[in-house]
């Protein structure tokens, strides 16, 4: 069983260098820059707000409520008349998180009127399906708002529905962390949203 | 600088957790060595171990969504209590085969001994 010994210190060895160059190396920062889409704000028929979950009791998570403020803000500078926001419920007896966001966007000034939710989605590809169907007709220009790593999914997806899209992202995790907590977040960011773009290209939807 | 602050930080109290050992704790270098050899092994059992959990995990996620016809999210299997829980099976898979090394190891010693106990005469 010696070979099993060097053959785990090896695969242990990798680990901790692995950690170290995601913690304490600027690595995580370069692949994250490679990964994200720069924001194009400019004028648009709606602003689609990308779900990003709920934690129970129609609390938002960080995520979600990022994206959430930044789509209030993009319409409170007239950017666009329609304010699209998407988020699925966590539980059947609970809200949606859509409608969490919609009472948010109320109480900060958005009129009922401009407001649109979609709570189906359960992933991106059936968030840009769902929306190209509640917009048909109605928004060709969309300002995207998601975090800039899964903005690189998301955007080709909405193109593929026929939209223009402006990205805007909003970022939980800073592309410029330079903590090694802020950059080991950064770095499962990156693994976690490359896997993703990887079985979004196997299954056809990229 | 952040990062150099906890590299710091964690340096010092290596070099000085090395000095207490070898001074007064009885530890020597040689014995380090293996130490982080076996912290290696140990570590490399977890990330076999958490290979293993997130691959089945995202498995039974795929056919669960065939399956039950629902969906079940992918994400489910992106949780850091994944990572902790698969270092802690790497810990004690690890602490297993040591002892069993040194089972085998110390088995014929065990035995002469408990032959020698038996002919000495009480």
């Amino acid at each position: 069983m010696d070979w099993l010994s060097r053959l785990l210190r090896l695969v242990g060895f990798a680990t901790v260098v692995l950690f170290g160059v995601a913690a304490f190396s600027a690595v995580p920062n370069v692949l994250g820059h490679a990964l994200s889409v720069p924001a194009r704000p400019g004028p648009a028929d709606a602003i689609v707000v990308l779900g990003g979950g709920l934690r129970g009791e129609g609390i938002l998570e960080e995520a979600s409520l990022r994206r959430t403020l930044q789509g209030i803000l993009l319409f409170r500078r007239g950017l666009a008349s329609i304010l699209v926001l998407l988020g699925p419920s966590r539980v059947i007896d609970e809200p949606p998180e859509a409608e969490v966001r919609a009472e948010l966007a109320r109480d900060l000034g958005v009129p009922s009127s401009a407001i649109l939710t979609e709570s189906r989605a359960m992933t991106t590809q059936q968030e840009a399906g769902l929306v190209a169907r509640k917009l048909a007709g109605r928004a060709r220009t969309i300002l995207l708002v998601t975090d800039s790593q899964h903005m690189a999914r998301a955007e080709p997806l909405f193109q593929r529905f026929g939209f223009t899209v402006l990205p805007f992202p909003a970022d939980e995790v800073s592309v410029s962390a330079e903590s090694p907590e802020g950059r080991l977040k950064l770095s499962r960011r990156v693994v976690r949203e490359g896997l993703a773009q990887l079985y979004y290209r196997m299954a056809g939807y990229m | 600088m952040e990062q150099y602050f906890v590299l710091a930080l964690v340096g010092f109290t290596t070099l000085a957790s090395i000095f207490i050992g070898t001074r007064w704790g009885g530890l020597s270098l040689e014995g380090l060595r293996e130490a982080v050899r076996q912290a290696l092994e140990t570590i490399g059992l977890a990330l076999v171990f958490f290979g293993v959990n997130l691959v089945l995990g995202s498995a039974l996620i795929l056919v669960g969504r065939k399956v039950l016809r629902e969906f079940i999210s992918l994400y489910l299997a992106d949780d850091i209590g994944l990572l902790i829980l698969s270092l802690l099976q790497g810990l004690v898979v690890q602490h297993w085969r040591i002892t069993r090394s040194c089972a085998i190891e110390w088995q014929p010693e065990l035995e002469a001994a408990e032959r020698d106990s038996r002919r000495t005469p009480n």
